[in-house]
Parts: structure tokens; sequence; C-alpha cells
């Protein structure tokens, strides 16, 4: 399967992090970016946009990533989420993946651990 | 991060002028370090045996390492670890302030010795901090300044001047106490650190143009106004900080969570009470770290 070809929402509240992960993104050759700042703002891309993939923070102000996971994976539940969060705990990796989540990245992010979560779970998927 | 200690040292101790010891730290890069440097560093020859072996050097052509060998001051397998040991930059400094005769080797080998006891270090806590352990550098600032005792205080320090090195600027050094001296705080840039209803707060505070080197280190690329780049910035790396922080905290079992950080303009620097403040100086710029008790927060879960 291409991957580059999958549509990617960035959601985090940091304007730096959605910045460098887009252009890293667009250098790897993914050319359907999109990005979000909140949880509310990742639930309303999700339902105009319908994205393949969602990397979503976890520390965002008016609805953090966690309470997102669930509306966004009601939306479509084949949405891919992957978790790119600092506070990789072991209380957030295990609500994440209980709520939908197919992976976690602790951040700093890198693209290389990006398309590894992305295949990862479309293999598993294959498989399963 | 411990050449930094050690110039500063050096400069409070009246041993260099700010200027020789400017020259010295730009001399750095050309430096080779000697193995006479390497020797006294490592306690195997006196400065005098050292500077004997140089007098000899003048009379027979024959390497340092073979006359200090011939005269019984240092073994053979002794020279093979010093010539494959790493230079550390605090010699590479003290290399490049004998090579300006600045220093001989006798203040050389005088100023680690009394750095040593200037900050209670035994030989192998010595040797930790100058091949780069920074929680034993971090526990002996903590202990001379009287907040020895505080494992959080130290854990977080240390994983603080840790991400400093890796994200920032590896020439930076910690002081405890307010370096900003200023009545306000032009920025802050401020985040809590939650469990359950208790919350604590760390805080980075200092003024614009220091916030805005940090902001561009950080980004990896220049930031020249305070706008919602620099913003973004010094909040994601104060948030990917205390992130780690509490990933390690998860992995000793210890559950913590955190808010969204929060910048604020002009905040009375009197608004900080009861927090432990340092100061960090890094090669262009200064800001603080005002860190509330966490002690609290820290204890284990029965």
């Amino acid at each position: 399967m291409d991957i580059f070809g999958l549509k990617i929402l960035i959601c985090d509240d940091s304007l730096l992090v959605r910045k460098k992960l887009r252009d890293a993104l667009e250098i790897a050759g993914f050319y359907h970016v999109l990005e979000a700042g909140d949880g509310n703002e990742a639930i309303e891309k999700c339902k105009n946009e319908k994205p393949d993939v969602v990397l979503l923070d976890i520390i965002m102000p008016k609805k953090n990533g966690l309470d997102a996971i669930q509306e966004i994976k009601e939306i479509n539940k084949n949405t891919l989420v992957i978790m790119a969060s600092s506070v990789g705990t072991q209380s957030n990796l295990i609500q994440s993946l209980k709520l939908g989540a197919s992976n976690f990245i602790q951040k700093p992010i890198t693209v290389e651990a990006v398309i590894n979560a992305i295949q990862t779970t479309l293999q598993e998927r294959g498989n399963s | 991060m411990f050449s930094q200690y050690f110039g500063q040292y050096l400069l409070n101790q009246g041993l260099v002028s700010g200027d020789k010891l400017h020259q010295a730290i730009l001399a750095q890069k050309e430096t080779h370090v000697k193995l006479g440097v390497l020797a006294i560093n490592q306690a195997y020859m006196t400065a005098r045996q050292v500077e004997e072996v140089h007098q000899a050097q003048m009379t027979v052509d024959k390497r340092f390492g073979e006359i200090a060998v011939e005269l019984g001051y240092i073994t053979e397998v002794q020279v093979g670890e010093l010539l494959s040991s790493q230079k550390n930059a605090h010699l590479l400094l003290g290399q490049a302030l004998i090579d300006m005769d600045e220093f001989t080797y006798e203040t050389f080998s005088q100023s680690l010795s009394s750095f040593k006891e200037a900050y209670s270090l035994t030989d192998d806590q010595f040797s930790s901090i100058t091949n780069g352990n920074i929680e034993t550098l971090v526990s002996s600032i903590l202990l001379q300044n009287h907040l020895g005792g505080k494992q959080w205080l130290c854990d977080y320090v240390s994983l603080f001047a840790k991400n400093l090195v890796r994200f920032i600027d590896s020439n930076i050094r910690l002081e405890i106490g307010d370096g900003q001296n200023q009545s306000r705080c032009e920025w802050t840039f401020s985040q809590d650190i939650l469990k359950d209803d208790l919350s604590k707060t760390v805080t980075i505070a200092g003024d614009e143009n220091a916030m805005l080197h940090l902001a561009s280190r950080y980004a990896q690329e220049s930031i020249e106004t305070p706008d919602e780049m620099m913003e973004a910035s010094v909040g994601e790396f104060l948030n990917l900080h205390n992130g780690i922080f509490l990933v390690n905290l998860s992995n000793q079992g210890i559950e913590l969570n955190l808010k969204p950080q929060v910048p604020a303009r002009n905040i009375p620097s009197n608004s900080f009470p009861n927090t432990i403040k340092l100061n960090v100086i890094g090669t262009d710029t200064s800001f603080d770290l005002i860190i509330s008790d966490l002690s609290d927060l820290v204890v284990h879960q029965s």
C-alpha cells in the first residue's frame, strides 16, 4: 500500500510541532497533510476531511487527546489514531490503547517513527 | 558541561582573567591535549615530574611518554591508556591556558585539586563528572547550595541539564539562585504538574532576548520576533522536558499528569514564593528555571 497517499491529520497545540512535523512529512513524500490545534478542532476535521491517520497529542487546551480518541473513532472506526505525546507514561499508554489508539510515539517525534507506526498497524490489520 | 564550571571556577578564583578565559575557550578547537596534561589529570604524574620530562625533551630526541616511562613516573600501559582516553573539554581548556602561558602545569594541577575540594568531590566523583556524568555534577552543586538530600530535585535538574545539552546548548552552566535580578519577569512559560487535586508549577523565566535565543535553538531556526512561534518553541521545550520527567516517574510506579503550558508577560518576580530558582547560563543567553517543591507529588502510592 502507498502510505504516502494517506491523509494525515496532525493534532497538537504547538505551532512549532505542527510546522516541523508537516514539513518533515511532506519532505518524506506525504502529500495530504492537515492540522488541528486541539481535540475539538481534530474532531471537526475528522468529520469534514475524513483523514486516514490522526497523529494526536495528549496535553492540549479545550479538549485533550485522550478525550478526543473515542469521538474520532466514532466518526470513522477505521481511522488510525497514533498518539504523539511527551507524556508517554504507563497510564497514558494503557488508557489511549483502551480508547482505540493503535500506537504511541514518545516525543520528540520523527518521521521514521510515524512511518513505522503506520506500517505496523496496517500490517496488523491486514493479518487480522 | 563540566568545562563551563571549571572555567567559571578559574575566573572566580582570579586564576585567569575574563579575556584570557575567552581566548582559551576559542582556542580549544585548535588545541591538542598533550600527554603531560592527561597524566596530571589522571594523577599519574605530578606537575613537577611533567616539567622535568619536558626539560629532558629539549636535550634528547624522544617522546614525552618514552622519557616518562624511563624515569619511572608512568608505565607503558598507562601511556597507552592516556593516549586512547577521551579528551575531555576541561583538559582542552587547561591545555589552551598552558599553551598561552597563562598557566603552568603546577597551576593547572592545583586548580583541579582545589576545584575538587571546593565541591567536596572524591577522585571517583570528579572522574565521573569529567567523563560526562551530569547527575554527579548536579548533585555536588545542589549539595554545595544546601539543597542536597532532595532526590526528586537532583533528578529533575539533571534531566533538565541533559535536555538543555541535547536540544539547546552543550555549553551550559546551572547556578542556584535568581540570575535575572529584576522586579518583573519579562516573559514566563509555566506548566503545572498534577497528581489528583495537587498541582505544582515549573516556570521558565527570562527577558525577551533570552526567550528568542532559547526558542531559536530549540526550533533549530532563527526566531527573531516574540510571536506565536517563539511561544510555541519555548513552551514545547518545557513540555517535552516535563513529559520525559513524568515518564521516568511512571517507570518507578508514580503516575502524574500535566496541564498545557502557559506563556505570560511582565510577571512580578515575587510571584514565585516557596520555589527553587536556577539560573541557566548558556553560550549566548541566560534565563531562570523556577521549580515548586515537587516532593508531595513524587511520593510512591501505597
